[in-house]
This record gives C-alpha cells, sequence and structure tokens, in this order.
C-alpha cells in the first residue's frame, strides 16, 4: 500500500455493510501480546464493546477489554472457584459448568445487541479480549453462532519461560514459577484444542513486533477481516504509533527461572507444536493428534505431582476461612504483605506476641496460598 | 541506614585490605546449618566452661581473638582437640583496639576497624554456613539448651530469627554464684546469612539488621547463663558507667551494674529477686547450675515472667491425691480413659491460660531450690520412633515385659493391633492436640511440617505440661518408654523434657518396608491421602526422623530382624542405649516376651505392583529404605550422614517441585467465602 493511494471507503459509503459478521476473539496467555493484537484490530476498525476498562500506569495505552467482558468472566471464576491462571486439568470442566443457560442466553442477546452497536460505528467486526477469556471459548463461539457471526480466534504465542518471567521466587519453600509455566501448557494446549472448529490463527508475540504488517496481514487472510484488507493508509499509519517497539526488550530463558525438568520439557514441546500452527497449512490431524498427546501427558504429570503434595492439600482445606473474607483465593501475594503493612508499627509492637504470631503465620499461610 | 552488605566488598576507612569484609553468600555455596561466632578477649578462664557446649550445640564456632593476653586462642584450641571436635574450630585474630561501648563506640565511624559494628561485620564473614549466631565468651549453655540449639541447626528453614533468654549469674567462688531471677534478657542471636542480615551502628553498641516480617522463634528460659565474676571487672568494655546511666536501651545494664556492687558489697538481699546457690561438696557452682539446678527449677525464671499453672486433668496423675500408702492416685478423668478433646473445645488452649506471675519471694523461691534434687543417674527415657504400622507397638511391647515402664494409662488395644499399643495415653493426647493446633498429620508429607512442629515446641507451656508430667512418670520408675506414631514430630522437645530431669534419652527406630507400611496403612486408616502420598508421608517421616535422633544414643532395628530373632536384637539395644532392664531381664522375663511375640505375623511384601505408586516416589522410598537399612547393619557413620542428608535435600526439592505445580490446587482446596454472584444475577435479569 503507499500513500498515495486513493482512499476506497470514502468512494463507497455503504461498501462494509457487505461484509459478514465476525467475532474475533484474542486468546493466549497474558503477557503475550494479546492487548498489543486486539489494540491493532480496534486501531484498523473492528468495533470494542464499551465501556472499556480504563487505562492505568500499568497499562498507558488502554487494555482494549471490555468492562462488561472482565466483570462477566470474573463473576464465573468466582463461581466455578477457578483462578484466572489455573494449572489444574479439572478447572476446564468446572469453568463451563459454571455456565449456565440462563448466561448463556443473556450473553448471546447481549452479543446480538453489539452487532447493532457495532454497526453505529460502520462495522461487521467485532473484537473481544480478555486474559481469562480461554476460560469461556465455547460460550462465545456459541454466542457469535446465535448472532449470525463467525466465530474466529487469534492466539498469542510468546516463549513460556518469557511469560513466566524471571520473578524465580519461593513462596514457603514452594516454587512458583513452576505454578505459572504449568498453568500456560494448561491454558495454551486446551486453548488450542477448543479453537479447532473455528477460524484461528496463530501469531508469534516476536513476530508481531518486529513487523506486525506481515503478521497482520496474515491474520486478515486466514480470518478474512475486511478490517485488515480494507485498511486504510491512516488507518495503517496509526496502527505504526500504537504497536510500542519497547515491549521487545526482555531476554530471558530456561535459565533463569526455577522449573522442574520433566514439566520444562513439556512445555517445550508444547511450545514447538504450537509454533508449527503459525503457518496455516500445518493446522492439520498430525498436529493435532501431536498435541492431544501432550494435553494427556499434562494432565499425567499434574496427577503425579499432585498425589505427592496431597497433604499440602489437606492441610489446606483445613485452614480456617478468615470470617468476611470472600475472596481470600483471589488476593494477590502483594496485597496480603500490605494487609500486614497497613497496621503502624507502632501499634503491631504493642500486640501482643503470640497474637501477632498467630497472625503472622496466617498471613504467610496465604501468601504461600497465593501466587 | 542502609545495610552495609550493598558492595560485595565492606573496605575500612584504614586500608587494611587484609582485613576487608567480604559476604560469604556472594563467593560461596554455604552449607546447611549453623555457626557460633564468639568474639573473645582475655576469656581464657572462660572458655573450657563455654566452648565445649558450643562445639556440640552447632556445626562450626568461629572464635574471633581480639588482642588477649591470656592465651584465650590456644585454650579454645585445647579445648576443641580435647574433645575431638577441633574440625569445627575456626580461630581468627583480630588485632585492632575495637571501642568500647557507650560514648567512645558513638564517636567511632562505622567502617573503622575500630568500631564494633565492622568488628562484628568481619567477624561474620567467616561464617560459612546458612545461619549464624551471635554469641559471648561469658554465655554457658545447659544440656537443654545444647539439644534445642544442635535440633535448630537442621530444622530452620527460610528468613528466621531466633531469641534465646539468659539468665545473669554472678560466680562469687567454686561453690557459691547467685542468679538474677529479676532480669530477663532476651536478644535475637541467630540469623540467617544472606543480604540484608548485616551490622549496622545504633548509639551505645553495634546492631544487626533484618526485614521488618520476619519470622521469630524465641526459644524457652533455662537454655542458658550469662557468666560474671565477682572478682573481675565486668564493664571493662563501658566507657564509664554513665554511659548507659539514663537511656531505656540501657535499663539492663543499669541492673546489672546494681546486682554486681551489691553483691561485691554483702547487700544482695536488699536489691530482690536475687537467688543464692551453693553446689554440694566437690561440685563446681557453674556446672551444677547448668546441669542441674537450674533444668530443675521452676518456670518461668524471671520472676516478672508468665505463669502458666497446670489445671486439674491435664496431667494423668494428679500430685495431690494420693492413697493411703503414699501412692498416687489417678485422676478421674483418666479412669475414664483418654480425654479426648471435643469439637468445640479450642485446640489452642494448650497455649493456657497465661497469667502475669505473682511475684514470688526470694525466700520462697529459695526454699524450692535449696530442695535435695533427686538421684537421676539411673534414668532412661527408651523413645520409640519410626513410622506407624512398623512393629512400634511390638518393640515398646517388648521392652516393657522387659521392665521398662509403660506411662499409665495405655490406649487399650483394637482389632487393628490385638497385642496393644503400649501408647501412654496422655502422650498420645498431648502430641495429638499440639498437630492438630497446627494442621499437621501424624503422616504428612510437607517436609516444611518439621518446622511448623518445631515452632509449637518452643512454646513454653508445652513443655511446662511435659516437664510436670515426667516428673510425676519418675516417681513410678527410673526406666520409661515412650511409644506413639507422632512421636517423631516433637522429639526434640521431649529429649529436652527428658535431659531437664537428669535422664538419658535414646531413640530405638524401627525400619519396615515402604510397600508393607503402606499397604497396611491404606488398610486400616483409609482416608483421602493416597498411596502416593503416604509414601510420600513414609521418606519424611523417616529422613527427618534419622536427622533428629543423629548425635544421640540411638539403634535402629528391622521390623522382619525383630520377628525372625528378638533376644538377638534387643539384648545388644539394651547395651548400646543402657537400658539397665535388659540388661538384668531374667528368664521368666523372656519366657513371658516369647509368648508375647509369638501370635505375630510377618507381614506380606507384596511389592510396588498393585500399590500405585508414581515412579519418582518409588524410587526415592527404595533409595531411602536401601540407606537406612545400613543403619541397621552398624553402619552409623559420617559418610551415611552425608547421603542421608543428600537423600533428604532430594527429598525436599522434589516434593517443592511437585507443590509448585500444583499450587492451582493447594489455592481451591483453602476454604474461602461463598462466591459472588450478585453480578452474575443482575447480567441475566438486565437482558432478559
Amino acid at each position: 500500500m503507499h500513500d498515495n493511494e486513493p482512499d476506497d471507503s470514502a468512494t463507497s459509503p455503504e461498501r462494509w455493510r457487505q461484509h459478514p459478521r465476525r467475532l474475533v476473539l484474542v486468546a493466549g496467555s497474558g503477557r503475550s501480546g494479546t492487548s498489543t493484537m486486539s489494540g491493532i484490530l480496534q486501531q484498523l476498525g473492528l468495533y470494542v464493546p464499551q465501556p472499556e476498562v480504563v487505562a492505568d500506569d500499568s497499562n498507558p495505552r488502554g487494555f482494549g477489554e471490555p468492562q462488561l467482558v472482565v466483570d462477566l468472566h470474573n463473576a464465573l471464576l468466582s463461581r466455578a472457584g477457578v483462578h484466572a491462571s489455573d494449572a489444574r486439568p479439572t478447572a476446564w470442566t468446572l469453568a463451563e459448568e459454571a455456565v449456565t443457560d440462563s448466561v448463556s442466553s443473556a450473553l448471546d442477546r447481549w452479543v446480538v445487541e453489539q452487532f447493532t452497536q457495532a454497526e453505529v460505528a460502520e462495522t461487521t467486526e467485532i473484537v473481544i479480549k480478555d486474559p481469562r477469556l480461554a476460560w469461556f471459548l465455547p460460550m462465545w463461539q456459541n454466542a457469535a453462532r446465535h448472532a449470525q457471526a463467525t466465530p474466529c480466534v487469534v492466539t498469542m504465542l510468546r516463549p513460556p519461560y518469557e511469560v513466566v518471567g524471571s520473578k524465580s521466587r519461593y513462596y514457603g519453600g514452594r516454587m512458583a514459577d513452576s505454578n505459572r509455566t504449568a498453568a500456560w501448557v494448561n491454558m495454551m494446549l486446551q486453548t488450542e484444542h477448543a479453537t479447532r472448529s473455528s477460524r484461528r490463527a496463530f501469531v508469534s508475540y516476536h513476530g508481531l513486533l518486529d513487523d506486525w504488517t506481515t503478521a497482520l496481514y496474515r491474520v486478515g487472510e486466514v480470518l478474512g477481516l475486511s478490517g485488515v484488507e480494507n485498511a486504510s493508509t491512516d488507518d495503517i499509519r496509526r496502527v505504526h504509533q500504537f504497536v510500542d517497539p519497547s515491549l521487545r526488550r526482555v531476554k530471558i530463558g530456561w535459565s533463569d527461572i526455577e522449573v522442574p525438568a520433566a514439566l520444562r520439557d513439556l512445555a517445550d514441546e508444547t511450545w514447538e507444536q504450537l509454533n508449527t500452527l503459525v503457518e496455516p497449512t500445518a493446522d492439520e490431524e498430525l498436529v493435532h493428534k501431536r498435541l492431544d498427546e501432550l494435553r494427556e501427558a499434562y494432565a499425567g504429570l499434574y496427577h503425579d505431582a499432585e498425589l505427592v503434595a496431597m497433604s499440602s492439600v489437606i492441610a489446606a482445606r483445613r485452614t480456617r476461612p478468615t470470617p468476611g473474607a470472600t475472596t481470600k483465593r483471589r488476593a494477590a501475594p502483594g496485597r496480603l504483605d500490605r494487609v500486614a503493612q497497613l497496621v503502624p508499627h507502632s501499634v503491631r509492637a504493642r500486640i501482643p506476641a503470640g497474637i501477632r504470631q498467630r497472625a503472622r503465620a496466617g498471613i504467610s499461610r496465604l501468601r504461600r496460598v497465593g501466587r | 541506614m542502609t545495610s552495609p552488605d550493598t558492595s560485595p566488598v565492606m573496605h575500612n576507612l584504614e586500608g587494611h585490605g587484609d582485613f576487608d569484609v567480604a559476604w560469604p553468600w556472594l563467593n560461596q555455596t554455604l552449607a546447611p546449618g549453623l555457626t557460633t561466632v564468639l568474639r573473645v578477649k582475655n576469656e581464657a578462664r572462660s572458655m573450657p566452661r563455654v566452648l565445649p557446649g558450643m562445639l556440640r550445640a552447632t556445626d562450626r564456632v568461629v572464635v574471633v581473638d581480639n588482642q588477649s593476653e591470656d592465651g584465650t586462642a590456644d585454650v579454645a584450641r585445647q579445648v576443641a582437640a580435647e574433645l575431638g571436635l577441633s574440625d569445627r574450630l575456626v580461630v581468627k585474630d583480630y588485632p585492632f583496639d575495637v571501642s568500647r561501648c557507650g560514648l567512645e563506640h558513638l564517636w567511632t565511624p562505622d567502617r573503622s576497624v575500630h568500631s564494633l559494628a565492622y568488628f562484628y561485620n568481619w567477624s561474620f564473614s567467616h561464617v560459612s554456613t546458612t545461619y549464624s549466631m551471635k554469641w559471648d565468651g561469658d554465655m554457658v549453655l545447659t544440656p537443654e539448651g545444647i539439644a534445642v540449639l544442635r535440633d535448630l541447626g537442621w530444622q530452620l528453614d527460610g528468613d528466621v530469627l531466633v531469641t534465646i533468654p539468659r539468665h545473669p549469674l554472678f560466680v562469687e567462688s567454686e561453690s557459691v554464684a547467685y542468679l538474677d531471677r529479676g532480669t530477663a534478657n532476651i536478644e535475637p542471636y541467630v540469623f540467617p546469612m544472606a543480604s540484608g542480615y548485616g551490622h549496622v551502628k545504633a548509639f551505645e553498641w553495634e546492631l544487626r539488621l533484618h526485614p521488618e516480617d520476619i519470622t521469630r522463634l524465641r526459644l524457652p528460659e533455662g537454655l542458658c547463663v550469662e557468666l560474671k565474676y565477682l572478682d573481675s571487672d565486668e564493664f571493662a568494655h563501658w566507657t564509664a558507667p554513665d554511659s548507659f546511666a539514663d537511656s531505656i536501651r540501657t535499663g539492663r545494664k543499669r541492673r546489672e551494674w546494681e546486682v554486681f556492687h551489691a553483691l561485691a558489697e554483702g547487700r544482695w538481699r536488699e536489691v530482690g529477686d536475687i537467688e543464692r546457690i551453693e553446689a554440694p561438696a566437690g561440685v563446681n557452682v557453674i556446672d551444677y547450675v547448668t546441669e542441674r539446678w537450674l533444668p530443675q527449677s521452676h518456670r518461668p525464671v524471671f520472676v516478672g515472667g508468665l505463669e502458666f499453672p497446670v489445671t486439674p486433668g491435664e496431667l494423668p496423675i494428679d500430685p495431690d491425691r494420693r492413697g493411703p500408702d503414699g501412692r498416687l492416685l489417678e485422676t478421674p478423668e483418666i479412669r475414664q480413659g483418654v480425654r479426648r478433646t471435643t469439637e468445640t473445645e479450642d485446640v489452642d488452649d494448650i497455649d493456657g491460660a497465661a497469667t502475669p506471675a505473682r511475684v514470688r519471694r526470694v525466700a520462697e523461691a529459695a526454699t524450692e531450690a535449696t530442695k535435695e534434687l533427686p538421684d537421676a543417674s539411673n534414668r532412661r527415657v527408651l523413645m520409640v520412633a519410626g513410622s506407624g504400622r512398623s512393629g512400634t507397638s511390638l518393640l515398646a511391647g517388648i521392652v516393657a515385659q522387659l521392665g521398662l515402664h509403660v506411662p499409665q494409662p495405655e490406649i487399650s488395644s483394637d482389632s487393628s493391633n490385638p497385642l496393644g499399643f503400649s501408647e501412654p495415653a496422655w502422650v498420645v493426647e498431648f502430641n495429638d492436640r499440639l498437630l492438630r493446633r497446627e494442621l499437621v498429620e501424624v503422616s504428612d508429607a510437607r517436609p516444611q511440617a518439621w518446622f511448623i512442629t518445631t515452632r509449637l515446641s518452643v512454646q513454653p507451656r508445652a513443655r511446662l505440661l511435659l516437664f510436670e508430667w515426667f516428673k510425676l512418670q519418675f516417681e513410678q520408675a527410673d526406666e520409661l518408654v515412650i511409644k506413639d506414631p507422632r512421636l517423631s514430630w516433637f522429639l526434640g522437645m521431649w529429649r529436652a523434657a527428658a535431659l531437664r530431669h537428669g535422664a538419658q534419652p535414646s531413640f530405638a527406630t524401627m525400619l519396615r518396608h515402604p510397600t508393607e507400611v503402606v499397604s497396611s496403612k491404606s488398610q486400616q486408616y483409609p482416608g483421602p491421602a493416597g498411596n502416593t502420598n503416604r509414601t510420600a508421608a513414609w521418606i519424611n517421616l523417616m529422613l527427618f526422623t534419622e536427622r533428629a535422633t543423629r548425635g544421640s544414643r540411638r539403634t535402629f532395628i528391622e521390623y522382619d530382624d525383630l520377628l525372625d530373632d528378638w533376644a538377638s536384637v534387643i539384648r545388644p539395644m539394651g547395651d548400646a542405649l543402657g537400658l539397665h532392664s535388659i540388661a538384668t531381664a531374667r528368664t521368666a522375663d523372656l519366657r513371658r516376651v516369647e509368648e508375647f511375640v509369638r501370635p505375630s505375623l510377618r507381614g506380606s511384601h507384596g511389592g510396588w505392583d498393585g500399590l500405585g505408586v508414581s515412579a519418582p516416589v518409588r524410587d526415592l522410598a527404595e533409595e531411602a529404605w536401601t540407606q537406612l537399612r545400613k543403619l541397621a547393619k552398624g553402619e552409623d557413620t559420617a559418610s551415611q550422614a552425608t547421603a542421608l542428608d543428600q537423600l533428604r535435600r532430594d527429598y525436599m526439592r522434589f516434593y517443592a517441585e511437585a507443590e509448585g505445580i500444583v499450587a492451582s490446587s493447594i489455592d481451591a482446596a483453602t476454604p474461602s467465602g461463598p462466591p459472588n454472584d450478585a453480578f452474575l444475577v443482575e447480567f441475566e435479569r438486565s437482558l432478559t
């Protein structure tokens, strides 16, 4: 495309109406460029249901996440007792069971309404992005079909060691990195499995940041997105200004994090297989079969570890719930630390040692549980 | 003030490159364990009393000699050599004048070789273990103190600092000393060796940094005395008495000054809370206080400390109820069987209601103190350790037939163990309540559970109950056998209680192949834990029991050997552990044992097939079994200890890995309130 090419959207104002409806779901683990992907699609004219979660310091360009989607996913996960980055292979069933018929039909109606809103914005394509989306892919695919839209899935791929990050730390002897890695394997394999019946594209995080034009052109082609196909030069310029090349900075490998060898091998193999899917022609039975085997292997690995660590599960089960605490299991470790720090030192010092010790034991127990 | 260890090497202002401080954790992998750092100056006199305890209690002792003129360093080397523990001693020479506490310290820059803070940082930089302990050249450990510190060397886990109360003992002569019960000196002594724990300068002296939210482990009283010789200048390291005249930080020092001078002038009765102790003829008073008087004296030692009265029913035998023949009577609760804790009863009440001590008048305390202490030389406590379903009941039963006393009443036999358990009901109740308080299972696979039970073990209330209970048992018999499958979790506390009574503790650990233990457990105690977890719990229990009994009189017995030929196992055990009853057993006793053992059946060793234990756990269990069996075959050696330590660390790592992967399951199992469905209800309604 060249700057001097005529802008065709001006010559045929109603052309967009002829395009089929698409509901684009941006999946993949957090910190894998999902915000960048949905942001690009938004710049290219796809509709993001409003209002969005407001931008903050941690993500100044905004999340591109509809507030309702985030609230809905959180409520469903809470009902299911599932954590946003849950490593349990059984968590998928729990999440699915939380989606009752009445929730489904409410969502169906909501999606229909969003397409009406999209048309006001002169597009038939909607993009939905939330890191918790993977847990509810069937629900969204069904809602898309109900609205006569084609469900499309873009899955972002980033090496697991980069996603897990370099926060190699122990909480009460437990390896926090292991759980993050396990959660990555769990999410990626399930996402792949759940999207086989949809139009889908796998996009490499590094590929996207190196040269988004190649990556997006291919996404547009595979998913049949008019927003990409008909992008104007202004759109493209805006995307160039939106994509943040400083995201490329992290350079780490497995040696920077603490993960058992068997799990690391499984994560590596998963990464390798998913990467072959970046090439759309590779998305066929042979790879699917290998991914099925990996999913089975992961379930086995998790099950074995669970048998060993059953003592910790039993001990956790017997801890007394904190009165009034309804969201304890989703409390971040940082927040627990802050609870202790909220009490000024002068006051803490006056609390009898025994009580303080017990409170601290309670907090450290929670901290061990949180991740 | 920021931590001094932010740069890899700390240089001194004077430019003495040989005395720069290089932080050890940056240059080497620290070995697990505890090192004592003793800074001494002219302490030759105290070395023979202080050093042996430290060498026994910790993995290494760094003696930093600061310009002694009385040969302190040589005496230290000589003491270690005589004990055969020279490999644990490191002597370093610090050739600079160090500013005295108080004003002189205040005016010395912290990076000067003359600064106390710099001196401490340099001294601790010679520690090569994961934990370090500051100690003074005049502090002497009791046997209980040695045992407790010995255990901490392997029990400490993570960011923990340990505070130890010490009691000032003013020594007048070889046979007379004065214990100050009016002073509670409780200082943190043990710290992790890591960045963020450097020494910095305070106003009067140095202090050691630590994170705000660190776990504190407070050790009980009665573990150590601090010697003050009335014939020496105990305040030489202070600039002048007015250095500590008015600050709240120096109140303790003022009390010391007051007591010291009152004693020197013979008017100590006016000061109050001072106890005069006179050793029996021919016994040195320091030995007498640390080995007998202090271990057996009333708790709290500090008159302002918390009293934990023992209420009737807590002990199986009420000391105030005696029959016409003078024998103790059992309390009604115990005659009815064990007093089980009900569901509604808070298990926390093992803490009891701590009431502020009535300040005991010195005269009253002195009456108790001068009471004749019983002869304890024949006292023995045999503790039967090891996993349940390994023949621990059988072993306890055999030694009971041979005359060791099983504290009464016992748990009655049931179908799972027709021979009876030889388990004292009170012991089971006591250990069970402690375990339940922190949610540790009898069979628990978590390596971190050992530190949890350590924290429980230092509770003064629990230790007091145990001490009182032992007192009653020794009125019944000299040789006791204690058996309970929960015992392994609290071996340190039980050993310490026996030591306080002057008894010699010993341990017999039963070994049985894990497949037999696990299949027997899965039949007798079905529950949520599967066989993989049961096997992991067996590894955890056995490897840590081995560690906990290391260094004590102990023996390991294979279950099959005991069944094959019990006599050839029990006799050598009795000799090795110095058990009088076994050495003097008569034919009639032996015949009774024969009848007792006969009905026991050999377990079937069905192997791993069919148990469904995952391969890595099975391999670790087999390896543990192979290594532990060597102990039963007489290979209880240093190299075997190294192999078992390695295996224990492998297991800890293995468990941490598994726990890491399944953190989501642990998270999900933690009870939380009901989910908040308000949003979903609103969402469904808003779109109809």
